[in-house]
């Protein structure tokens, strides 16, 4: 067998510190690795500045399981194969996702590690998986979302989660110390201040609620979260509990003492029993550099043991070697298995196609419908696929987008909506579509935009105050960018607006601007978004005399 | 620190810059400068034909040069019409080449800094930068400025004011030695027309205050607030016909080629008025601004200087 020449050759040409080295390198890599997507996740979710390049959030966050899924479902593309290359990992080393790429795992690292209990014997210890719950779980998130809902994803999924924590939390902090430097630097304006707005109490209470959960368990019992309640975990362990390379223990040098079992966050290693569970064991390598009698192994458990051929010692370093082949190998069939992925096609959202919301309802404004961001197509499309990690929230230019609470019904609760309280949507952008990692919002160019329409002003006449206080105002049809709501002339020299329904994308610019309380111009949302028609204009035919002055 | 220092003493100090400035104005309008047949200086200068840094040069050499108006180690703020998220051909902005050549004829003029700013209704950075203003000043060594949020922006009473009592108004224009505003002509859904006197609609913040509480008169009562510009430059090279003040596309727009200067907010939109096809008295806020004395829309009765390129 090829595998056991691969063993024979590392065995003979490697000497017994070698093998040291390759430990504790794999876990300084690993550290590495997760400081700095832990950083750049931490960063692109309170980046007020928008110095991140879309294309960066675009392709970065889809090396996340839940959005690679997701944006499979939804448009394909480059989530095709970095959902090929997560699951590739995993089959082939384990969860060392778990360790490195996902944010929500390192920050529990991180908060393990602030309050890790000063004496060490306390840090860990075995315990029995919780396979009930973490398969229920699983079994409960994925048949959500193969019914329409991604509910379950958006409270559970650890990468959306982190998201929600960092753009709810720590932004406005964020945006707070950026206002205190503006203020300092002010005569100078090289410091930029930015508006504090948009932060909605039932996104904040919620963030800190998830915190305080994940961050008891983090404390209490290290990565208990990963192996009980996250559906990406779990989902991974169905993979990595087969892996190519696994941790295991020699049974000849393991002494049982255990110092393995006291570092490893997880508590999946039994050093009684000398077993792994690799089902759970998120890659930390922790245990390997605890070890003292070189009894902690990260190799392919391959027949050797059996056949005894090798020198048991040396067993660690032939995970090198071997997932290289392996690599090789599983290559070969990737492209196979992209072409069939691509046939998943897209996911489209049906629509319910209800009413058009309310014409000239009486004061105050009843919306009917929330307002679901351009590129959504329809909000069943967009709850189906949404994980609420809030990266368009943050992204969003205008900080027109703001967590739900209970404007798409529970099963909508945090995924963004359009809030023209706050501000507007700009005509010339399309930010969230650019930068959506699930698909939730499928990217549009600006041209593409302009011909969606994902909701409809509706004109309140008597609250206006052209009818309450016989004065010009025209906030509304001054911002309107497609002249939907225009002045047309009323009486006494006074101008009302007009809707043009056909041509309104519902961009809120004129809610945003209606300067009277309660509102007299409203959108209300499309569930299902329209198509919206380009304004039609004639050249002005207007003869120019340039040498007359009318005065 | 220098922003605290100002919230809580600037303002009267501003003020009182505001007012050296308008006397210095005075001062040397007095002292001549070009003058006209009659051996006053124009009291409106208005240039067709040209391009538009050409024109805007023709029009200062006519009002007496920028050092009229700027002088050696003064601070200048310069107020465009930088409103909208919209490429310069479609006349919602002012056109950059006119800001930047003023920018340049203030460094000239012996200027310590040139400030712009505007307080946008898109996306400010947005606007600053698809407009071409951005790139005009930065080129001549002129500052940006942001003017999008509340804390750039601090009260002060409008005492004429009939509906506008209070209003928060940018720290430029309460500091700067010399304020320039510098509109585009435009066609205004609810004002009708856009020129000079609703251009300081950008130097505020609460503008809902305004178009809730008679935009025309509030409009009008703002003229009133001391601090007034210094010189108003009307840039009318691309004219919005209609749709307006954001326009829907470039057909909206009319060539004009024109641009017009004067130190008189009324006068100057009294004249653009007319060159737009509307008569001033049918804009309330040209006509209020005239009955309450903040300037004279009667034509006949100003020196107004015309050049045809």
């Amino acid at each position: 067998m090829k595998w056991e020449l691969a063993h024979q050759t590392l065995a003979n040409s490697t000497s017994k510190g070698y093998g040291y080295k390759i430990v504790v390198m794999l876990k300084n890599i690993r550290v590495l690795l997760a400081v700095v997507f832990l950083l750049l996740f931490a960063f692109i979710f309170v980046d007020i500045k928008h110095v991140v390049p879309e294309k960066f959030l675009f392709y970065f966050t889809r090396f996340q399981l839940a959005p690679a899924v997701l944006s499979t479902i939804a448009i394909g593309g480059f989530a095709v194969f970095s959902l090929i290359f997560i699951l590739l990992i995993t089959a082939l080393f384990g969860r060392v996702y778990c360790s490195t790429v996902c944010p929500l795992g390192t920050f529990q690292d991180v908060i393990t590690r602030i309050f890790k209990p000063k004496k060490k014997k306390r840090r860990f210890k075995y315990h029995k998986p919780n396979n009930w719950l973490r398969y229920a779980l699983f079994a409960a998130t994925a048949i959500l979302l193969i019914s329409g809902s991604a509910l379950l994803l958006n409270l559970l999924d650890p990468y959306s989660n982190f998201g929600k924590i960092f753009s709810n939390l720590v932004r406005p902090v964020y945006m707070w110390a950026n206002n205190q430097l503006a203020a300092y630097y002010g005569s100078s304006y090289t410091v930029v201040p930015v508006e504090i707005k948009g932060f909605q109490a039932a996104a904040i209470v919620y963030s800190i609620v998830f915190l305080g959960v994940v961050g008891f368990l983090a404390v209490w019992r290290g990565r208990l979260f990963c192996n009980t309640l996250c559906p990406v975990g779990t989902c991974l362990s169905l993979l990595s509990r087969k892996s190519l390379v696994q941790i295991h223990l020699d049974h000849e040098k393991c002494n049982s003492c255990g110092l393995c079992a006291i570092t490893c966050k997880a508590e999946c290693i039994d050093a009684k029993e000398r077993k792994v569970d690799m089902s759970r064991c998120v890659g930390c390598f922790n245990c390997l550099s605890a070890c003292k009698s070189n009894g902690v192994l990260y190799s392919i458990p391959s027949k050797i043991k059996d056949a005894k051929t090798s020198d048991s010692t040396d067993e660690k370093r032939r995970f090198i070697l071997g997932g290289l082949i392996a690599s090789a190998a599983s290559l070969t069939g990737l492209k196979a298995f992209a072409e069939e992925e691509e046939h998943t096609g897209r996911g489209r959202g049906r629509g319910r196609g209800r009413g058009q919301g309310n014409r000239g309802e009486p004061v105050p404004v009843v919306r009917e419908f929330a307002i679901s961001p351009p590129g959504s197509q329809s909000h069943d499309h967009f709850n189906s696929k949404c994980t609420a990690c809030h990266l368009c929230v943050t992204a969003c230019p205008k900080q027109v987008l703001v967590p739900a609470f209970t404007q798409y019904g529970f099963m909508g609760i945090m995924q963004p909506r359009l809030d023209y309280g706050v501000s507007f949507c700009n005509y010339e952008c399309v930010v969230c579509s650019q930068v959506c990692p699930t698909g939730a919002i499928i990217p549009l160019n600006n041209e593409e935009k302009k011909l969606v329409q994902i909701g409809i002003a509706h004109f309140i006449r008597q609250n206006c105050v052209v009818i309450t206080d016989k004065t010009d105002c025209g906030a509304c049809a001054e911002h309107c960018p497609t002249q939907a709501v225009r002045m047309v002339r009323h009486r006494n020299g006074l101008f009302l607006p007009e809707v043009t329904e056909e041509i309104c994308v519902g961009c809120g610019a004129c809610e945003h601007a209606c300067p009277t309380d309660p509102i007299s111009i409203y959108v209300d949302g499309n569930p299902v978004h329209k198509p919206a028609e380009l304004p039609q204009t004639e050249a002005i035919d207007k003869e120019i005399d340039f040498d007359e002055f009318p005065f | 620190m220098k922003r605290r220092d100002f919230i809580t003493k600037g303002v009267g100090a501003g003020i009182v810059a505001g007012s050296a400035a308008s006397f210095a104005g005075i001062g040397n309008v007095l002292a001549g400068g070009q003058q006209g047949d009659t051996g006053k200086p124009y009291d409106l200068v208005a240039v067709r034909g040209g391009e538009p840094a050409q024109m805007f040069d023709l029009a200062m050499e006519a009002a007496g040069g920028m050092a009229k108006y700027v002088k050696k180690g003064q601070t200048v703020v310069v107020k465009p019409n930088i409103g909208w998220d919209v490429t310069p051909d479609r006349g919602a902005n002012t056109n950059p080449h006119v800001v930047k050549r003023i920018v340049e004829h203030c460094f000239q003029a012996g200027a310590k800094q040139v400030y712009v700013f505007d307080n946008t209704c898109d996306k400010w950075d947005m606007c600053y930068k698809n407009s071409g203003i951005e790139k005009g000043v930065k080129d001549v060594g002129g500052q940006m400025v942001p003017g999008h949020t509340e804390s750039y922006y601090h009260e002060v009473p409008v005492v004429k004011g009939k509906s506008l009592k209070t209003t928060k108004v940018h720290e430029l224009i309460l500091e700067s030695d010399v304020f320039i505003n510098v509109p585009v002509l435009k066609h205004h859904g609810s004002a009708r027309l856009t020129i000079a006197m609703k251009n300081l609609m950008g130097v505020v913040w609460d503008r809902r205050y305004w178009h809730k509480n008679d935009l025309h008169q509030c409009i009008a009562d703002y003229c009133t607030f001391h601090r007034k510009p210094d010189l108003n430059v009307v840039d009318a090279y691309r004219v919005m016909l209609r749709n307006g003040p954001r326009g829907v596309s470039v057909d909206d727009i009319a060539d004009m080629k024109s641009l017009m200067v004067s130190e008189d907010m009324v006068a100057v939109d009294a004249a653009a008025a007319l060159l737009f096809g509307e008569e001033p008295s049918e804009i309330n806020y040209i006509r209020i601004g005239d009955e309450m004395g903040i300037g004279t829309s009667d034509l006949s009765k100003l020196n107004i200087k015309r050049i045809r390129v």
